[in-house]
């Protein structure tokens, strides 16, 4: 199973960010404060969902036939993405 | 099957939902030719003694086209992106609960039964009506509720997955938007009296 990058602190959700980096060749590790990328703030089936967007060279309609779903449901939640990635934006 | 029954908009290709809608309505418009039913209203269904071709035709094709037209406008209004296509294939699929209805004017049952009740009432003798009648108008009145509130889940299902409709004053516009769709076709159709 591949374990799940949290993204929000278990105890107050607020958003996680990122303090240590190691090298899994040497054990160098490296730490800091550095704050998640855009993509890894959203959930992993947003994540999937954009993947799949760019693998289909951003064809909705591929999308829609390749998810079994409608091509609005499709246009929805990628609108609905884009909308949280423009709230996360002006955080 | 839920999915199926309340919102097919979520699964189904505009071209599916289109041509099964667009069968449906023949079938349907075929029906109410054999049972004498008028859809002179967006949501509505009347029996009458006699229905030609072209009234079954024309209550279909401007009850369709006024909640098509009200529905793209109001849908344009929360969403640019709104399709006419899915619209349309709202207005199709969300007609199909009233098809079933049709059914009870099997031997112009349905009317018979309402305008033998219209002249006990006219006479003030209401309490004439016999217990079968009364069976059959309860059954009917039940079914026909159920498939107003099927028709009206349909429709807010498809407009919803259409303009991604999730505000409550956009739930508010797109009630306007029915009521404004049943007044208007009602006065169009009563108006040209065809």
């Amino acid at each position: 199973m591949q374990p799940k990058l949290p993204i929000q602190c278990p105890s107050c959700e607020s958003s996680l960010s990122v303090t240590q980096l190691s090298c899994s060749n040497c054990s160098t590790s490296v730490s800091g404060n550095y704050t998640l990328p855009l993509l890894l703030q959203i959930t992993e089936e947003e994540q999937n969902f954009i993947l799949q967007f760019f693998l289909t060279s951003g064809s909705l309609k591929e999308m829609a036939t390749q998810m079994g779903n409608s091509y609005p449901t499709v246009r929805n939640k990628l609108d609905d993405i884009i909308n949280k990635i423009n709230q996360l934006k002006t955080k | 099957m839920k999915t199926i029954i309340l919102n097919p908009f979520q699964k189904f290709s505009e071209k599916q939902l289109i041509a099964f809608g667009i069968s449906a309505t023949v079938i349907g418009g075929l029906l109410s030719l054999l049972f004498n039913g008028r859809f002179d209203g967006v949501l509505d269904l009347h029996f009458t003694e006699k229905t030609t071709i072209a009234t079954t035709a024309l209550d279909l094709i401007i009850s369709f086209s006024i909640l098509a037209s009200i529905l793209f406008l109001f849908g344009k209004v929360i969403n640019k992106k709104t399709r006419l296509i899915d619209i349309l294939a709202t207005c199709f699929i969300s007609k199909i609960p009233f098809f079933f209805l049709l059914f009870f004017n099997i031997n112009n049952k349905m009317f018979l039964v309402t305008e033998n009740l219209m002249k006990m009432v006219s006479t003030n003798k209401p309490t004439n009506i016999e217990t079968p009648d009364i069976i059959f108008l309860m059954s009917s009145g039940i079914t026909t509720f159920a498939c107003l509130i099927w028709s009206i889940a349909l429709l807010f299902n498809g407009f919803r997955t259409a303009t991604n409709l999730k505000e409550t004053k956009h739930i508010l516009l797109f009630a306007l938007a029915i009521i404004l769709a049943e007044v208007a076709s009602k006065i169009i159709i009563l108006n040209l009296n065809y």
